[in-house]
């Protein structure tokens, strides 16, 4: 069975990398190279959601159900 | 005949199938089962056109940059589509053959046929994909007993790969003795989602349809079309596994923005790599090497490859203690590259040969950089000198305490002290001693032997290059050095000579980038992370078998204290060489470059260093850090975390926060980050340079 647990630390998420480079954006203003960038992180959030309510596997799942192949 | 046929079956996994298939089998109401590969046995840790991009890259280095990586693409992807369309025209389904598509390929592209060329890309994309498959981790034990079952057991796949190349993937991943019979669509063009494929199988085996089971991942093909030719098909769905490749498409599609997305892309692949091969490990020391040193010394690990390939050197010399799981990990990498050795060195026995000529004020103030530092003894600590002949003459100048620290680096009386030309005539001897056998043993260890060398180590100051340079610059055959190191941090020194070259991987204090100079926040744990087990060396000895390293007394208080932590330095260790095999698996499949990656690693040890979790302060500051300038100092690398009252004597905590190694460990009682972001903010605000 895959453990999604493991490695976890290795991934973090854009918003906390956001807000950690946001130190950087009020203290010396300089230096911001780990931030996803404001307007990628929205795309990749908007992306994110899309993905999860337009749940390819469920609407699978539903057309076999349904037998719509 | 099945009771079940042409129902809706849907099965979640594999003991789901298993328990499904038991009763059929028993009373032979399943003679055959098929299942289709791809997606169903193995999983991918990376995208189909992800790994045929890479094979593209990998071509146009071969072919020295005489077209563009997407013009390689485009010409892939026009061939394939003639020869797809050319089978519809010829009554076959919409398929194409590897073996058709690589030849046809090179031609489009080099307007010539070019057999080696053929044989590079085939062997490299079969590469790739072993790459980047796996077998799924359920998979075995349900094949096993389906073999114990004695049925027809049979492969069957869409896909491009001709049946010989299919089975060589198989093969590698020990899955060819499962099957009877392996089909794919390549070899005959016709393919499952037309339904042909099974009834060519039907054919060819003899098969009843009524008694043939096929299981697969895909809906139409595996499912419907199945069923429409008469056979029970089985849908496998695995949901979170479809989430998986929809993260990871999404993970994919924003690689392509710069910043951390290239690397954050680059790490979710290596994390399903390690969950998909790897097994979790309740070490915590282990862990922490595998998702977090792992990725920092890794990339520093890649800066290197990428420097040895752009200067060649003929040599590289890992200096220890630090040197060594470098060195380790260098021994992983692929031919060709440079011979590699390990230099027994240490800042205590290269300032003890630096003194040859005397000792001037800029090396005696090396000394004072510690700040348990001792004033005068010190200083005799640092560059091994005796204290019994320099007391006296300590006194002369008004020391009466020789162990008193020295706080101005400018004080008359120690102006006076180096001054005194007996001073200097106790020292010199001293120090010429220390040099000659430093110079027998780097010529044992053909340290003058070549050109151009480097030397790797994890930092900071580059004082071992800069006396190494200093003692034995005046050689003919002193060698051009290029350091590499994996924070540079030139605090002490500035002038390093000429053809004497220092760069820091991670972080280099010289770009001025406040953003990487995290590992400078907390360098004891990155030290830790990489030391050999071994004690420093504090001095050389002639011996029969030459000059050996004489290395620190295994019953110095801080050997022993260094000792109880080895177990949590070699599973730190462990973790990192984990992490490092499949960071270079992934680093083939995605020809990501170190500064594809930094930004990545960066906010990955920002997240680490400056918002540790209560689990890793608490693990971490077990960990005791020592130095090899010559003291028998440890340095807790934990301490007491604050509390309210702590807050109420502002200099007092000033003083606590300063003297702290892992500052941001002291926050660890509060339950939320914010302290840990106020505290950033504060502590940049205040380092501003």
């Amino acid at each position: 069975m895959r453990s999604s647990q493991l490695a976890k630390n290795l991934i973090v998420s854009p918003q906390r990398l956001f807000i950690y480079a946001q130190a950087f954006r009020f203290s010396s203003g300089r230096g911001q190279c780990f931030s996803p960038g404001f307007s990628a992180l929205l795309t990749w959030q908007a992306l994110r959601l899309k993905q999860q309510l337009l749940n390819r596997g469920t609407l699978r799942w539903w057309r076999v159900w349904l037998g719509k192949g | 005949m099945l009771k079940m046929f042409n129902k809706k079956l849907i099965l979640r996994d594999w003991p789901a199938v298993q328990a499904w298939l038991q009763p059929q089998l028993q009373v032979w109401q399943v003679q055959t089962v098929s299942l289709d590969i791809f997606d169903t046995l193995l999983a991918r840790i990376d995208t189909p056109e992800q790994v045929q991009r890479s094979v593209c890259r990998k071509l146009a280095k071969y072919l020295g940059s005489t077209f563009k990586v997407e013009t390689i693409w485009d010409a892939r992807q026009a061939s394939e589509q003639a020869l797809r369309q050319q089978a519809v025209v010829h009554g076959f389904d919409y398929e194409c053959r590897f073996s058709e598509l690589v030849p046809a390929w090179v031609e489009r592209l080099l307007g010539v046929s070019d057999p080696e060329l053929v044989n590079f890309i085939i062997r490299t994309e079969l590469d790739l994909e072993g790459l980047a498959l796996y077998v799924k981790p359920e998979v075995i034990p349900f094949l096993q007993w389906l073999k114990r079952t004695n049925m027809r057991v049979l492969a069957l796949s869409d896909m491009y790969l001709d049946g010989h190349y299919l089975h060589e993937l198989l093969n590698k991943f020990e899955l060819n003795n499962y099957f009877d019979a392996v089909y794919v669509s390549a070899d005959a063009l016709q393919c499952k989602y037309s339904g042909r494929l099974y009834a060519w199988v039907a054919r060819e085996q003899g098969l009843e349809k009524s008694t043939w089971v096929h299981i697969g991942d895909n809906p139409s093909s595996d499912y419907q079309a199945a069923c429409a030719q008469g056979l029970q098909g089985v849908w496998f769905y695995e949901k979170a596994e479809l989430k998986r490749i929809d993260q990871q498409t999404l993970a994919v599609g924003m690689a392509t923005r710069a910043s951390i997305w290239s690397g954050r892309y680059f790490f979710s692949v290596l994390q399903n790599r390690l969950q998909a091969l790897t097994t979790e490990s309740d070490d915590f020391y282990f862990r922490y090497g595998r998702d977090v040193l792992g990725a920092a010394f890794s990339t520093f690990m890649l800066g290197i490859q990428e420097r040895l390939q752009r200067k060649p050197v003929k040599k590289v010399f890992f200096v220890a203690r630090d040197g060594y799981l470098f060195q380790q990990m260098y021994q992983h990498l692929a031919e060709p590259k440079p011979e590699d050795a390990y230099l027994y060195l240490s800042r205590r026995v290269i300032t003890a040969a630096s003194t040859a000529d005397g000792l001037t004020l800029e090396q005696a103030q090396v000394a004072f950089y510690n700040p348990k530092q001792q004033g005068l003894r010190s200083v005799c600590k640092v560059y091994g000198l005796p204290e019994d002949c320099l007391q006296p003459l300590a006194n002369r100048h008004g020391f009466k305490d020789f162990a008193e620290p020295i706080q101005d680096w400018q004080d008359p009386r120690l102006l006076a002290f180096l001054a005194d030309e007996e001073v200097q005539a106790c020292i010199r001897p001293i120090g010429a001693q220390h040099r000659a056998l430093l110079e027998k043993y780097l010529e044992q260890e053909g340290f003058f032997q070549h050109q151009h060398l480097a030397l790797v180590d994890i930092g900071w100051n580059g004082t071992v290059q800069k006396f190494l340079k200093q003692a034995f610059g005046h050689r003919a055959d002193f060698p051009i050095v290029n350091g590499y190191y994996f924070a540079f941090v030139p605090k002490m020194y500035t002038d390093f000579g000429k053809q004497n070259y220092c760069e820091g991987i991670i972080h280099d204090s010289r770009r001025d980038n406040a953003c990487e100079r995290i590992p400078a926040e907390f360098e004891e744990i990155f030290e830790q992370g990489a030391r050999a087990l071994e004690a420093t060396t504090i001095a050389y000895q002639a011996t029969t078998n030459g000059i050996e390293p004489v290395l620190k007394s295994p019953q110095a208080s801080d050997r022993l204290a260094e000792v109880a932590c080895n177990r949590m330095v070699a599973a730190i260790q462990a973790g990192v060489m984990l992490h490092w095999q499949h960071f270079q698996a992934v680093q083939r499949l995605t020809d990501y470059k170190s500064s594809d990656l930094l930004p990545y690693v960066y906010g990955l040890l920002e997240r680490a260093v400056v918002y540790p979790s209560r689990e890793e302060t608490q693990y971490l500051t077990r960990l005791v850090h020592t130095e090899d300038f010559g003291h028998d100092h440890v340095l807790e690398l934990g301490c007491k975390a604050l509390n309210w009252q702590d807050f109420l004597y502002p200099q007092h905590l000033w003083q606590r926060i300063q003297q702290s190694a892992w500052r941001y460990a002291l926050l660890d009682s509060i339950p939320t980050s914010a302290p840990n972001f106020a505290f950033r903010m504060a502590y940049l605000h205040s380092v501003r340079k």
